[in-house]
């Protein structure tokens, strides 16, 4: 069990969350456009005390200045997560299938929202985390993708993981815990 | 003619050059953002309203103690404002860059008047603080450049580990346990406090702290190594610097050295624009895989 405790406040905007996650179990954060999923994940992302190796993908693009092509950028990761990196050989990890392959020399900068959206998921996939916490992940993704990473995930819950998740839509994930962003202000979060 | 070799004053420039080169390495690195530099973020305006503001009152003496509690004011308010500031996002970035083009125009300005007034009221006028020119540094003045030095490689060497995951952007450096707020914080503070020595020892060097580093990145070797960049280029670029400061020193025109901030600026804003004008060609062209 992992005890998730986050007292914070920004502006309006306050949590107080006092939950037990439990792993292999996915922790579901929803609720309508604007109640404040992503500013729960940034204020968690922050406020993040707990010992185990956390991964978190957000929506934002990836924004390296300098340009990089995307096996460059997966050369950065795992030069600047050093021990966390599942191997540092990251071309020879089974999660590159030939599509993603392709992908090796094209520069960040002009990967489509899709494309991006899987690369950060193989980047969270090459570190390893215990806690996952994934904002919109299924963002852009096209059905077989959406597909793949279903089934990625659920693998991740049968090994133990701790998962928390952003997502507007019913997913076929299960078991999962849901979480409702209160719309009312101030924002809370409340366990349903 | 003869090349006259001046070892002291080629260290001096070494300094110099390597310190502009940090300094806009630094604050690109931190902020992820190709256009920040100590320049555009409005520090040279400052630093050279500091300057001003000495000359004006008359009264401070670089080592007086209002001088140093006005110095540190200066650079603690500005470093917390970039930091602090919800501007200090990619989308809002540009806010910082205008606040600090808006910075070096009103400097620029106050200069102007200034110099005006020096020269209708027939006083002196510290006019070669806008062309940057190397001098040899008292023994006080090189325990002062020693002491910025020590600062600027004592961060980089202390933080040799985070530097590579700045690259990411500031999720993964959350992910990844990576002080970042507090990393920019200390970034800012030795780019400003290093930017601040040049131009008070030796007057602004233009745009040499954004284009070092955009340089440098045109070589693969720096692309994506920023410790590399941080050491072996800012050591690169002080060469650089030092091998043209000498050439200023070497060829005087009408029997005047030519301040070195001159062709510097010049050969900068020619290769700036050629910089440009190579990335607004590729910008639209796919990488073929």
């Amino acid at each position: 069990m992992l005890e998730l405790n986050l007292k914070s406040q920004l502006g309006d905007w306050q949590w107080d969350v006092n939950e037990n996650l439990s792993p292999g179990v996915c922790h579901w954060v929803t609720g309508p456009n604007g109640c404040g999923k992503t500013t729960f994940f940034e204020q968690l992302k922050v406020c993040w005390s707990s010992p185990l190796a956390l991964a978190f993908m957000d929506q934002a693009p990836l924004d390296s200045y300098q340009a990089l092509t995307v096996g460059q950028l997966f050369d950065v990761l795992v030069d600047a997560a050093v021990d966390r990196v599942i191997s540092r050989n990251w071309r020879e990890l089974p999660i590159w299938d030939e599509r993603s392959r392709k992908l090796w020399h094209k520069n960040i900068t002009q990967l489509s929202g899709g494309e991006m959206q899987w690369i950060k998921f193989l980047m969270m996939r090459t570190l390893n985390a215990k806690v996952w916490i994934l904002d919109e992940p299924f963002h852009g993704l096209d059905q077989s993708r959406q597909l793949e990473l279903t089934q990625l995930l659920q693998n991740w819950l049968k090994e133990g993981c701790y998962l928390i998740m952003a997502h507007h839509g019913e997913m076929p994930i299960a078991p999962f815990k849901p979480w409702r962003l209160a719309t009312d202000m101030p924002h809370r979060l409340e366990a349903i | 003619m003869m090349w006259d070799w001046h070892w002291e004053r080629f260290a001096v420039a070494m300094l110099v050059g390597a310190q502009l080169s940090l300094g806009g390495s630094l604050v690109q690195l931190t902020t992820r953002n190709e256009l920040a530099s100590p320049s555009t973020l409005g520090m040279d305006g400052l630093a050279v309203a500091l300057v001003l503001l000495t000359f004006a009152v008359g009264v401070f003496s670089p080592t007086s103690l209002l001088m140093v509690v006005a110095v540190t004011a200066l650079v603690l308010g500005v470093v917390n404002f970039i930091t602090v500031s919800k501007f200090n996002r990619s989308h809002d970035f540009r806010f910082l860059l205008l606040l600090g083009l808006g910075i070096n125009l009103l400097v620029g300005a106050i200069f102007s008047v200034m110099h005006f007034l020096a020269m209708a009221f027939n006083h002196e006028f510290p006019s070669q603080l806008w062309f940057g020119r190397v001098t040899i540094l008292t023994i006080e003045q090189w325990v002062g450049a020693g002491v910025v030095l020590v600062l600027s490689f004592g961060l980089i060497t202390y933080r040799r580990r985070s530097w590579k995951a700045l690259l990411l952007g500031i999720g993964w450096c959350h992910g990844l346990k990576i002080p970042v707020q507090r990393i920019t914080r200390e970034a800012m503070m030795v780019a400003f406090i290093g930017n601040l020595w040049v131009i008070t020892q030796f007057g602004a060097f233009s745009l040499l702290g954004l284009l070092f580093p955009l340089l440098l990145r045109q070589l693969p070797r720096y692309r994506g190594e920023p410790w590399r960049e941080l050491t072996e280029g800012a050591l690169v670029s002080a060469i650089v610097f030092g091998l043209i400061d000498h050439a200023c020193y070497n060829f005087t025109f009408q029997g005047a050295e030519i301040p070195v901030a001159l062709p510097l600026s010049l050969l900068g804003a020619i290769g700036l624009v050629l910089l440009l004008w190579r990335r607004e060609r590729s910008a639209f062209t796919w990488q073929r895989p």
